[in-house]
């Protein structure tokens, strides 16, 4: 092995949802070839889901992920609603919207607080950050609970909400409950605004990347649940067409399908990507916030995800709070029509990126068929070429700065491997 | 019967469907069914700081995978016990778990002013609700023993508990 042979390897990367491996092969300063490997035994839920209610679906598929189990929660309620047939009234489309500002929240500040911003000052973990910069740390601790209990007033619990049903909700939350929220989510808001210009101090890399960019796009709104599909390519369709345009492929190294377009061209989901197809549905003084902290729209640089993220948790206390203050509980707080047979599609924006629903029902409800793609699957293959991008950027670090540079390159997507199915180990290896 | 503080709190973390790293929501559950005041914690360890937050004492119990054999019992009073580590309690979300929580509690001076982690060794840790017949018997003496306590929150209610 020549001195430009290298391997660098991590057994285990920290502070990401799941586990898996990346491996990398350098010759010189040249990348000729990478694998991210997800190796943990596929999870089945989709086979799981045969022959039951469509009752179960969102129940189910919430247990994907207890970081984001709304987002199969909605995805896959709104896919049985079409097709099912039935209308959704616009309280209970608000109230699902209230909900999923919480599962934004709680899931964001996990992340850019406790698990991201770290990278950014040298710090290993988010305990070195609470001993360096306690500030940030309680506050991002206040913002995540204040998410937390937004899930748990409408949703029973934070954790696999056990309120939320196809058609709505089993019982419509206490209005002085709710509304009582809405202090707290303003206070946080402000909380949410001194982080971002924190966050905007650290030193980013100066990375940009070429990305497809692939997200929901609403008529007036920032998208959280409604939306038809676009991208930075100019593709508009309906959600129902998202089979004609998107794919997920088998590669040999992992267990977790690969998303693509159908003409193969890897695409990025999550927050990156709906700031920049959406930065005209924010209200203008948070889209001035995102700019302050240097964070444009048309941004193609990964590690600055960290930026959107904190936007949208702006965003998603203010829209929280909205909400709250103008709550009536719906009455009744359910649709519950008579059942048809049909085919459905469902996609919401998970904190991770779109999350794709799609269901064949007979006509007693039972599921013939389920197709669930998480974010994460959408991503993996553009995490597998920002390592290349960054490892060919930054391949003049020694080993332990570019596992480093690496590691946090692969957090810029808050990567949720266990939706996409498990296991992360890091080899870089130099021939 | 038991007369535990109202400053006590017993909370058992883990994921009650993946076999024995579900003790603790068992035990915690027992405990409540028989009037102690305790909760199960889902999610990561960061909610954990809100429930020790100003409390006189918590009693965390977890499942442990380690070296001992299934069913081994560890108490620790000291989180600065050598085998209080970051290996021990290796099943959390986003690798924010028990020391972690622990480590961060500490930092933030929001740790309850006594803090006892019950760690029960578990061999089995796929799906499914049933815990395994060693861990099971471990958690049937720790819920018989605590809710046999005068206090189950005094400083010597574990002193005297056999650990396998």
């Amino acid at each position: 092995m020549s001195e430009d042979r290298r391997i660098i390897q991590v057994d285990a990367l920290a502070r990401v949802e799941g586990e898996g491996r990346f491996k990398v092969r350098l010759d010189g300063d040249t990348v000729v070839s990478s694998e991210f490997s997800i190796f943990e035994p596929p999870r089945y839920f989709e086979g799981l889901l045969r022959g039951r209610s469509f009752r179960d679906a969102p129940d189910v598929t919430s247990r994907i992920c207890g970081i984001c189990p709304i987002a199969y929660i909605m995805g896959a309620s709104k896919a049985m609603e079409a097709a099912l047939g039935w209308e959704i009234p616009q309280p209970i489309a608000d109230l699902r919207r209230l909900i999923y500002c919480g599962e934004w929240i709680q899931s964001h500040v996990l992340h850019t607080h406790m698990l991201h911003a770290p990278d950014f000052v040298g710090l290993p973990d988010s305990i070195a950050l609470a001993q360096s910069n306690r500030g940030l740390v309680e506050n991002g601790l206040r913002a995540k609970k204040t998410g937390n209990r937004l899930m748990e007033v409408i949703g029973g619990r934070s954790v696999h909400p056990v309120n939320t049903r196809v058609g709505g909700f089993y019982r419509a939350p206490d209005a002085d409950q709710v509304r009582a929220l809405a202090p707290e989510l303003t206070r946080c808001e402000a909380l949410s605004v001194s982080a971002l210009d924190a966050f905007s101090g650290f030193d980013f890399p100066d990375l940009e990347v070429d990305y497809l960019f692939v997200a929901l796009r609403h008529e007036t709104d920032y998208p959280i649940a409604e939306g038809r599909i676009v991208s930075s390519a100019g593709l508009d369709i309906d959600v129902t067409e998202f089979p004609e345009h998107f794919e997920e492929r088998q590669v040999p190294h992992s267990n977790a399908l690969q998303g693509a377009t159908v003409d193969g061209q890897p695409y990025l989901v999550g927050p990156l990507a709906r700031f920049n197809l959406n930065a005209d549905r924010l209200p203008p003084d948070i889209l001035d916030h995102a700019k302050r902290a240097g964070l444009e729209p048309g941004c193609r640089n990964p590690f600055k995800s960290l930026l959107a993220r904190q936007v949208e948790t702006i965003y998603a206390f203010r829209e929280a709070a909205r909400l709250a203050r103008a709550y009536v509980p719906p009455e009744p707080s359910f649709v519950d029509d008579p059942l048809r047979a049909g085919i459905g599609h469902g996609i919401t924006e998970a904190p991770r990126g779109i999350c794709y629903h799609r269901y064949e029902v007979s006509e007693d409800g039972s599921i013939v068929s389920a197709t669930i793609v998480p974010p994460t699957s959408q991503n993996q293959r553009q995490i597998e070429l920002d390592l290349v991008s960054t490892v060919e950027r930054y391949h003049d670090l020694d080993d332990d700065d570019l596992q480093w540079r690496c590691e946090q390159a692969i957090r810029n997507y808050d990567p949720c491997i266990s939706c996409a199915t498990h296991f992360l180990k890091l080899d870089v290896e130099r021939v | 019967m038991s007369s535990a503080s109202d400053a006590g709190l017993v909370i058992g973390i883990g994921h009650a469907d993946r076999q024995d790293d579900g003790v603790g929501p068992y035990v915690a559950r027992a405990l409540a069914g028989g009037g102690l005041p305790a909760v199960v914690h889902e999610g990561d360890g960061t909610g954990l700081l809100d429930i020790w937050d100003h409390r006189r004492a918590c009693i965390v119990i977890d499942a442990m995978a380690s070296a001992d054999p299934p069913g081994t019992i560890r108490i620790f009073t000291n989180v600065d016990d050598p085998g209080f580590a970051r290996a021990t309690f290796v099943h959390s979300s986003h690798r924010i778990g028990m020391p972690e929580a622990v480590a961060l509690g500490r930092a933030l001076d929001r740790m309850p002013d006594r803090l006892t982690v019950i760690g029960i060794s578990g061999c089995a840790f796929g799906f499914g609700d049933v815990l395994s017949p060693p861990v099971a018997a471990a958690a049937r003496r720790l819920i018989d023993h605590l809710t046999g306590a005068e206090d189950a929150f005094a400083e010597d209610a574990l002193a005297d508990f056999a650990l396998a």
